[in-house]
């Protein structure tokens, strides 16, 4: 498949303001792309809006607020044009026993990390499918193999995983494609967060020092822009995790395989005996494609979307 | 780990009004179980206490979507019990739908039933199964090891689900409680009534070949389930045939939870049994002796 250009394209980045959203959105300004910034209104997300000047867009929004995600998202395509990419990683963890974890903690978790992931999603794939681009969700080792000690997030990490999972199968007739991270420690606020719980941080003194290590936001976020550009379907960071999503992973691809034979591949978005089985990459690979056609305005975003091939560009003529 | 006879054994059952909840329910009480039927107040409840007509059979009605309403019944379930000796987290729901287009309402309905639900029936059985050594199980979906389109956020509930088991047996492991999940492909219930009337799954069904559609009858299901329970299974797979895709992703769940417990991690899970729950009502004695 061809690379994916990010040169003067819009790229959501959720989680904008956090250690490893801040350092994708300006890995993305380095090579020419207009990152979107998604994150909660406030200092921080002012503070990377403010250091990647006019080329980045802030879109202000709580990622738990599907209303908001939608309409932030959509108000800053009106700027870029468009979206061709997106990096969602907006998430958060709670260290604590399962059983021990309180209820709003355990919905914290679950409200950012699935609904935040999903929400955006469900805003970012239509401008995404316009532009035939690609969608990167950010999930963790710990969503294949648990890690105890940190709350309900394992489980928020496997429903991205998951999430991930769907929106690819079905988008298999779509110029669109979607893909996963699976990360361990990396050197943010959140991976501190956690070793600010005693019991975490005196377990990760006595173990091995490979296992624990953190590595740094930069370096994850060179290897997810890159793999965002190469339409990559599975991307670890640090590179040893790799075996331990391969089974994951090939089950996955056989079954997107096996489902691509069944019956049920005419019943998704795209499909059907009288549309083509694979959509033209209309607009998807020059510089300035996406910009052909404007992505809808948000106002229609009010009822469910039956098909995205129905859906007609509204906001065509709107927007700047 | 001793298998368990469910003979006189008190067992909290979520979701208990579903296809496959009434059936383990009718098991449970046939091994000569005490069952606290879990589910939503309603007549079906009603229904199935009647149909059931059995002294060991008690409704205890809460909404699993709400924590304090589930503490509270299997508080209640437990006091009625003395005790609790294991539970099984049952309830789901599907709602069919692209998951790129799945309505916010449609999404929530079923992160909050299946996720939340699982999560609150688990952390309100522990303590109670805490002190009888227990056993506690979930039911997922392969749906959740590989997602099956068009079945909304449902896939990504399941895959949590399966994710919180797992879990929770690396941080049981210095407790005598043991946890384990059944990830069942289509069972021929109401829910996969509901999937085969979505337009697009049943024109897809039809033209896929049965053995990949083929439903597990709701009776084998259960049967299924209470094997879990008594074995104390960590993992079960029905129909066995989808076993091979969830094959790797179990391994090395094992391999990790194995592995976890030669790290310093291991010294700081929680030992010993639970804490006693604020009305003294059942100590640790009484389980003992039944």
């Amino acid at each position: 498949m061809s690379r994916l250009q990010l040169q003067g394209q819009g790229v959501l980045v959720t989680g904008a303001a956090g250690g490893i959203g801040a350092a994708v959105a300006r890995r993305l300004v380095r090579v020419g792309a207009r990152p979107v910034l998604l994150d909660v209104p406030g200092p921080r997300l002012d503070a990377i809006a403010d250091e990647l000047g006019s080329v980045a867009v802030p879109a202000p929004a709580d990622a738990r607020d599907r209303d908001q995600v939608v309409s932030a998202v959509d108000a800053a395509c009106e700027r870029t044009g468009g979206l061709v990419g997106a990096v969602i990683g907006a998430g958060v963890v709670r260290p604590e026993t399962l059983i021990a974890q309180t209820e709003a903690d355990a919905r914290l978790t679950i409200d950012v990390n699935v609904y935040g992931t999903l929400w955006s999603f469900q805003a970012a794939m239509p401008h995404i499918d316009r532009a035939g681009g690609h969608a990167l969700a950010l999930s963790s080792i710990a969503g294949i193999a648990p890690i105890p000690l940190s709350g309900v997030y394992p489980a928020t990490k496997a429903a991205v995983d998951s999430i991930v999972a769907s929106v690819r199968t079905e988008a298999m007739n779509r110029p669109a494609s979607a893909g996963v991270v699976y990360l361990a420690a990396v050197d943010t606020q959140m991976n501190r967060d956690v070793q600010a719980d005693e019991r975490a941080a005196r377990a990760a003194e006595h173990s091995v020092g490979f296992l624990t290590r953190a590595i740094s936001a930069e370096t994850v976020a060179k290897r997810i822009v890159r793999a965002l550009e190469r339409r990559r379907r599975v991307l670890t960071a640090p590179r040893w995790l790799a075996p331990t999503v391969w089974p994951q992973t090939i089950a996955r691809a056989t079954a997107e395989v096996v489902l691509g034979r069944t019956g049920l591949r005419d019943e998704l978005p795209g499909g059907g005996p009288q549309a083509p089985r694979q959509i033209e990459r209309a607009h998807g690979d020059g510089p300035g494609a996406a910009h052909a056609e404007r992505p809808p305005a948000g106002g229609d975003r009010g009822e469910p979307i039956r098909s995205r091939d129905e859906r007609p560009i509204v906001g065509g003529g709107a927007g700047s | 780990m001793s298998r368990r006879h469910l003979d006189g054994k008190a067992v909290l059952l979520s979701g208990a009004t579903g296809g496959i909840g009434r059936e383990v329910a009718r098991l449970l009480l046939e091994r000569g179980a005490r069952v606290a039927l879990v589910s939503r107040p309603s007549e079906r409840l009603d229904g199935l206490v009647a149909d059931l007509d059995s002294p060991d059979a008690i409704a205890f009605a809460a909404d699993v979507t709400d924590r304090a309403e589930v503490q509270d019944a299997a508080d209640r379930a437990a006091e009625r019990f003395g005790g609790l000796d294991a539970a099984i987290a049952g309830a789901g729901v599907v709602l069919t739908g692209t998951i790129a287009e799945q309505s916010e309402e449609d999404v929530r309905r079923v992160v909050d039933t299946n996720l939340y639900g699982t999560l609150w029936t688990l952390q309100a059985a522990l303590p109670h199964v805490d002190r009888a050594g227990g056993h506690l199980l979930a039911v997922a979906s392969i749906a959740g090891i590989v997602p099956t389109p068009l079945a909304g956020i449902y896939p990504a509930t399941k895959a949590a689900v399966g994710e919180v088991i797992a879990q929770l047996r690396m941080e049981l492991m210095h407790r005598p409680t043991s946890a384990g999940v059944v990830y069942l492909g289509m069972v021929d219930t109401e829910m996969s009534t509901g999937v085969g009337e979505d337009e697009r799954l049943h024109r897809a069904m039809e033209r896929t070949p049965s053995p990949l559609t083929g439903s597990l009858k709701a009776e084998d299901a259960a049967e299924r389930i209470i094997r879990a329970v008594e074995g104390r299974q960590a993992a079960v797979v029905a129909p066995v045939w989808q076993l091979p895709l969830a094959v790797p992703q179990l391994g090395l769940q094992r391999v990790v939870e194995t592995g976890i417990r030669v790290t310093a991690l291991a010294r700081e899970l929680p030992r010993g049994r639970a804490a006693p729950p604020e009305e003294p009502g059942g100590d640790a004695g009484e389980e003992e002796r039944r």
